[in-house]
């Protein structure tokens, strides 16, 4: 448990002591200035939309991208995982420890810009809760690109174009055009939380197609993925090379 | 008769190791057994010691063969590395942490019991305790390969697995750990430190293993390898006030088997080295030439190992 707890912090410090994290953050809040910026007509329209489409679909994605394929990533690049692994410390623990750490560093990035962007929407819209289903959209999309992303890093040296592709093509354009593959889309998993969540949002219910808009669901299918992810890198400790 | 390849106390066992990446071959069909003492891994850059060491700690999966650690396979028990300290030969450290943030991680990983006594101990071990709470980022090479040195020690491992340590360490530092290994060697410690360069191996190791071009050259004692060393011709070059007499009478000497002139310096073929170098003083006391420099033209590890693998 102590290796645990000392392998989770070395991985967020490293993870977030980045200057990119820095770059990230302020690119994860965006969204809020357009926000701020929207006319007093179209703020309610502008905060779903630039939350959904904006920070979900295209800033979070990127933020989740760079964080979480470089938690094994950097490791391997640095040639620091042998500190790591050369220790009397099951492969499973590894993985287990630095996804979750992963996802804990996408959340302290991704965080500022929903709670500005909350903040400017309650004050210009006079509604507290209207942040609430953004929140759980944001820990569904971070423990799902977590998932994606921690192996890439481990099993790609290009991992970051891997997971270029896996964003631009797959969840942009594949998912759109074949309905069967929407419920693989990690941004369209975090959708149903906020529809389900937010008052009513009938054109993003249209982008949902087959998917059933719901907090509970899009909530186990990110555990799912993570516990897949987990498996994942727990065999690639165990069965490759690991420099 | 015995195999010298192997030892009776086996800590660490390498059976019919191969490992290729894609076409390339680092490893090939190596078989050899190390015991406690200093056990030096010699051979020139990309002879295929690092990939060897790799293999042992279970960072690399043999592609046939396999390494055996206390008896048991790194890659599917990691837990035998809890008695396993390595250190790579990259650079690589955690740079924004301080040395003994850096130690102390090490020993929490590797499940210390009292990781803060246990880094204070590893830190004063490799000298250095005054900086300890510098940033491992700043520190000079040498310092950084104590830091490595320092948090492969700190779970007081009985296997030391040590991939070029003295890479970067200036003559002081070098002395320091060299006598360090001796001494972890002579408390019945596994040692197993590669090295390019023959000298400081012999400093430090009871038993070598050279390997050249991802297979071994040859196994045994210190002594055994020099014996073989002195055997492989050389071409010696020697600095005299008179080339041309020096090589006329080296030419008619039996250790020489060519002499050839090159701007005032002879370069002598040796048949037999250490003939030769008997015979330089009597051939210049007796044409009364003061000799000013005698030197191997190569006695690089790889000019050695393409003669031992030649032998082979």
């Amino acid at each position: 448990m102590t290796a645990a707890i000392a392998i989770f912090a070395n991985v967020i410090r490293r993870l977030l002591q980045r200057r990119v994290a820095v770059a990230l953050i302020l690119a994860t809040s965006a969204h809020a200035l357009v926000i701020l910026l929207a006319s007093p007509d179209d703020v309610t329209d502008a905060y779903h939309g630039f939350t959904l489409l904006l920070y979900l679909a295209f800033a979070v994605p990127i933020a989740a991208l760079v964080t979480a394929t470089a938690a094994f990533g950097d490791e391997r690049r640095d040639n620091t995982l042998p500190y790591v692994v050369v220790k009397p410390i099951s492969r499973l623990t590894i993985a287990l420890s630095v996804t979750f750490a992963t996802f804990a560093a996408i959340l302290v990035v991704a965080l500022p810009g929903l709670v500005l962007s909350w903040t400017i929407g309650a004050v210009r819209l006079d509604d507290p809760g209207i942040g609430w289903p953004a929140v759980v959209a944001l820990a569904v999309v971070a423990a799902g690109y977590a998932a994606i992303f921690v192996p890439l890093g481990l099993l790609f040296e290009r991992a970051t174009l891997v997971g270029l592709a896996y964003i631009f093509v797959w969840e942009s354009i594949l998912a759109f055009a074949a309905t069967t593959l929407a419920a693989s889309s990690v941004w369209r998993i975090g959708l149903t939380a906020y529809v389900a969540l937010a008052e009513d949002l009938p054109e993003f219910r249209d982008i949902l197609g087959q998917l059933t808009p719901g907090a509970g669901g899009a909530a186990a299918k990110a555990v799912v993925l993570l516990v897949l992810s987990v498996a994942l890198s727990t065999w690639a400790l165990r069965r490759r090379d690991l420099v | 008769m015995t195999d010298a390849r192997f030892v009776d106390d086996a800590r660490l066992v390498i059976e019919d190791v191969s490992k290729w990446f894609g076409q390339k071959v680092a490893v090939s069909e190596i078989s050899c057994s190390i015991g406690p003492g200093v056990t030096g891994l010699l051979g020139p850059n990309g002879a295929g010691k690092t990939t060897l060491l790799r293999l042992l700690v279970g960072l690399l999966h043999p592609s046939e063969g396999r390494v055996l650690v206390e008896g048991v396979e790194p890659q599917r028990d990691p837990t035998v590395l809890g008695d396993v300290g390595f250190v790579s030969e990259d650079e690589s450290v955690y740079g924004s942490l301080s040395a003994r943030q850096f130690v102390r991680f090490n020993a929490t990983l590797a499940g210390v019991a009292d990781p803060d006594t246990a880094t204070t101990r590893a830190l004063e071990t490799v000298a250095l305790t005054d900086v300890a709470d510098r940033r491992v980022g700043d520190f000079s090479k040498g310092m950084r390969q104590r830091a490595k040195v320092a948090a492969a020690l700190v779970h007081d491992p009985s296997v030391l697995i040590l991939d070029e340590p003295l890479n970067g360490a200036d003559p002081v530092q070098r002395a320091h750990l060299i006598d360090l290994f001796v001494q972890l060697g002579n408390q019945g410690r596994t040692v197993l430190v590669s090295s390019h360069v023959l000298h400081e191996v012999e400093r430090m190791a009871d038993r070598v293993i050279a390997v050249i071009d991802g297979r071994l050259a040859a196994v045994g004692g210190v002594r055994s390898l020099r014996t073989l060393m002195t055997d492989i011709p050389q071409t010696i070059r020697i600095d005299s006030s008179d080339a041309r007499g020096l090589a006329a009478a080296l030419v008619a000497s039996p250790y020489v088997g060519g002499v050839s002139i090159d701007d005032g310096t002879v370069h002598a073929k040796a048949s037999d080295p250490a003939g030769l170098a008997r015979a330089i003083p009597i051939v210049a006391r007796d044409l009364g030439l003061s000799i000013t420099r005698v030197e191997p033209e190569d006695e690089s590890l790889e000019s050695v190992f393409g003669y031992l693998i030649g032998r082979r």
